[in-house]
């Protein structure tokens, strides 16, 4: 993975440095809090309801055992034990003090990290498809690109100030996205034009939160040698037009929509043809250089698992069998897989871990890995590189830590935003409801409603990606009562849609009722356990849900 | 005019914090000053807001006594602020 250079560390070092004197600052008084505020966000600090919450940047998830551990160690010092894997592949803590924010910066810069643009105005944390590198139908490992944006995108002076947040992803894979590259800001595909002649395909203006809407191709080849100047010239368009008037319709998707994406194009192109072959031409060498970081592991040469592991999802163990159905992906390389850790114990807040299971993480991911660990936009993590024939010790050594539910892609496995527990914009409560659906579904039910994606959000930001559920919920409060939106039929995905609102908001007490009412017409129509939920509802339209759910929770 | 509190949050450790009766910040909504008065708590808030050192974003709630004689926020906002949130924490499932 990369190592910083003098460069990054000096950056951040300064960062650390300046930000003490700030906080300092702000502590006697010399400063307010109206003052300190775009500075403590440029930092990655919010206030939320009952504390700071520090928001701490994951560059497209990939951490080292070291770093996790360090994460971990946080945890335990400064907050209360555990923290909280975001829908960005972050990591936050939700009971930070102000006072200790300079030495926890240190501390993560001394294991290479930060929390710089992680909140404010500017490109945040660049994602990618969680099991990048590893990945079977990957056709590039597209984590040197999302590097080598990332150290364009850091402290990039003109950038500093957009009209809103900025959101890149990236996958390298055809097929099977599973970075949500359409609903970005910017979503990059890496595409093979012919063979050998690899480029990227630019998606633009796709976003969620107030206004869901599905990015487009804003040009389906770019050149390596031209991303960055490409991407450069899509927010200098995005800068120069982008709202400042209304925070509601400053996202670039708002701008895209309004220029339409014919003429949007034509001024990227007219902005690209004046710097394309500048200082930001993208040169084999320095693609090199980043690409020497992540070069593949000291692997074994080791039989093919495949049938090894379909085996596994037959053993007599039950739950050994039901957790490889569930959590093991193929990996490119013979004898290897990728495991998903799943951070949604039934009853347990989605992406909160502990600094113990952190910890216990990262010992396995030394173990039996080459000390890696990816944490997904869906909020688990990934060992991402796994002998099969150890399969066993890791589920024994996540299972004695509480992680091993086997729910990874499952009704149980819910997005859910910090919602109104935490978090000063919602409106409503999203983990209270995330646990009551996960308990209500046992494994067998599991099993029955096979793949299928419930996310949850507290507030129409869409901080847990509702919209891009096959289940969506939207939390509102109606005259001081929580109820929630049902949408169906969304997806993230190849097959991108935005969710149909089923019908009218039903109320905290009857979503739980009302989401296995989705389920069970699901089960009732698909015309075998082969035909997934998305796929059933995308054939028999809302009508039979809607029945089955306002027959029995009329509005 | 219904009841209120100022609440903020504490600078330092970013809790949330009442003013009370003493012109201080408690942690307890239990021990903040209820104002019925308009005036006096428009001034209440003027003089807090200028407390930077200590707080953070002074602003105003509506309260009501419960049945019981305890003072309680009126939005499930302000309750799960004043009483911290309805979920235990993975860290403490006890709590």
């Amino acid at each position: 993975m990369y190592k910083y250079d003098d460069i990054d560390e000096r950056i951040v070092a300064e960062r650390v440095t300046q930000f003490r004197e700030q906080v300092a600052r702000r502590l006697s008084g010399e400063i307010s809090e109206d003052e300190f505020k775009p500075i403590r966000l440029q930092n990655g600090l919010y206030l939320q309801l009952h504390a700071y919450m520090l928001r701490v940047s994951i560059p497209y998830g990939l951490m080292s055992s070291d770093q996790l551990r360090m994460l971990a160690s946080i945890a335990r010092r400064y907050d209360r034990g555990y923290g909280h894997f975001s829908t960005r592949q972050n990591l936050q803590y939700n009971w930070i003090r102000l006072v200790d924010m300079p030495d926890i910066l240190a501390q993560l810069a001394s294991v290479e990290m930060h929390a710089i643009q992680t909140s404010g105005n500017c490109i945040r944390n660049v994602t990618a498809d969680h099991l990048a590198g590893v990945a079977r139908d990957e056709i590039e490992d597209p984590r040197p690109i999302a590097e080598i944006i990332r150290q364009w995108a850091t402290f990039h002076p003109e950038f500093a100030f957009l009209p809103r947040k900025f959101k890149i992803a990236l996958t390298g894979a055809p097929s099977n996205d599973r970075a949500a590259v359409r609903v970005h800001d910017i979503g990059i595909r890496i595409v093979e034009r012919a063979p050998g002649q690899r480029g990227f395909e630019i998606w633009v203006g796709g976003g969620l939160g107030r206004t869901p809407i599905i990015g487009e191709v804003v040009r389906d080849f770019v050149p390596r040698r031209d991303l960055l100047s490409y991407l450069e010239a899509i927010l200098r368009v995005y800068n120069r037009w982008g709202r400042r008037d209304n925070k509601f319709k400053a996202r670039i998707k708002i701008l895209v929509q309004a220029l339409g994406i014919a003429e949007f194009r034509k001024q990227v192109d007219a902005e690209w043809e004046l710097i394309k072959d500048g200082e930001l031409v993208l040169d084999d060498a320095e693609v090199e250089r980043v690409r020497a970081h992540f070069s593949p592991p000291a692997y074994e040469t080791l039989p093919s698992c495949d049938a090894g592991v379909a085996g596994k999802r037959l053993s007599p163990n039950r739950d050994f069998a039901r957790w490889v159905q569930t959590s093991v992906v193929a990996h490119k390389i013979p004898g290897y897989v990728a495991v998903l850790v799943s951070l949604k114990t039934p009853g347990a807040p989605p992406g909160d871990v502990t600094a113990e299971q952190m910890e216990a993480v990262a010992a396995l991911a030394d173990e039996v890995g080459f000390s890696q660990i990816v944490a997904t936009h869906t909020q688990n993590l990934v060992l991402p590189d796994v002998p099969a024939t150890k399969l066993e010790l890791v589920w024994e050594r996540l299972r004695a830590k509480g992680l091993a539910a086997p729910n990874v892609g499952t009704a149980a496995d819910i997005i859910a935003c910090p919602g109104l527990d935490y978090c000063t914009l919602a409106n409503a409560r999203s983990i209270p409801v995330a646990q009551r659906i996960a308990l209500r579904f046992d494994d067998e039910a599991l099993a029955r409603y096979g793949d299928v994606s419930i996310k949850i959000s507290g507030c129409i930001n869409a901080c847990g990606h509702h919209h891009v559920g096959n289940i969506g919920l939207l939390g509102i409060d109606k005259s001081g009562e929580e109820f929630y939106q049902l949408t169906l039929g969304g997806s993230p995905s190849d097959d991108v849609a935005i969710g149909k609102i089923l019908g009218p908001a039903i109320a905290s007490a009857d979503i739980v009722d009302a989401i296995e009412r989705v389920l069970e017409t699901y089960v009732e129509f698909r015309t075998s356990d082969r035909e997934s939920f998305l796929e059933t509802y995308r054939r028999v339209g809302p009508t039979p849900f809607k029945e089955s759910v306002y027959a029995t929770h009329p509005a | 005019m219904p009841l209120h509190v100022i609440t903020a949050n504490d600078t330092e450790a970013g809790h949330p914090a009442y003013l009370t009766g003493r012109g201080d910040w408690s942690r307890a909504l239990a021990e903040a000053r209820v104002f019925e008065d308009e005036a006096q708590r428009d001034q209440a808030l003027a003089l807090a807001k200028t407390d930077q050192a200590r707080v953070a974003d002074p602003y105003v709630i509506d309260v009501a006594w419960d049945s019981g004689g305890q003072l309680a926020a009126t939005s499930l906002r302000e309750r799960i602020r004043a009483e911290g949130p309805t979920v235990a924490l993975v860290s403490n499932p006890s709590v």
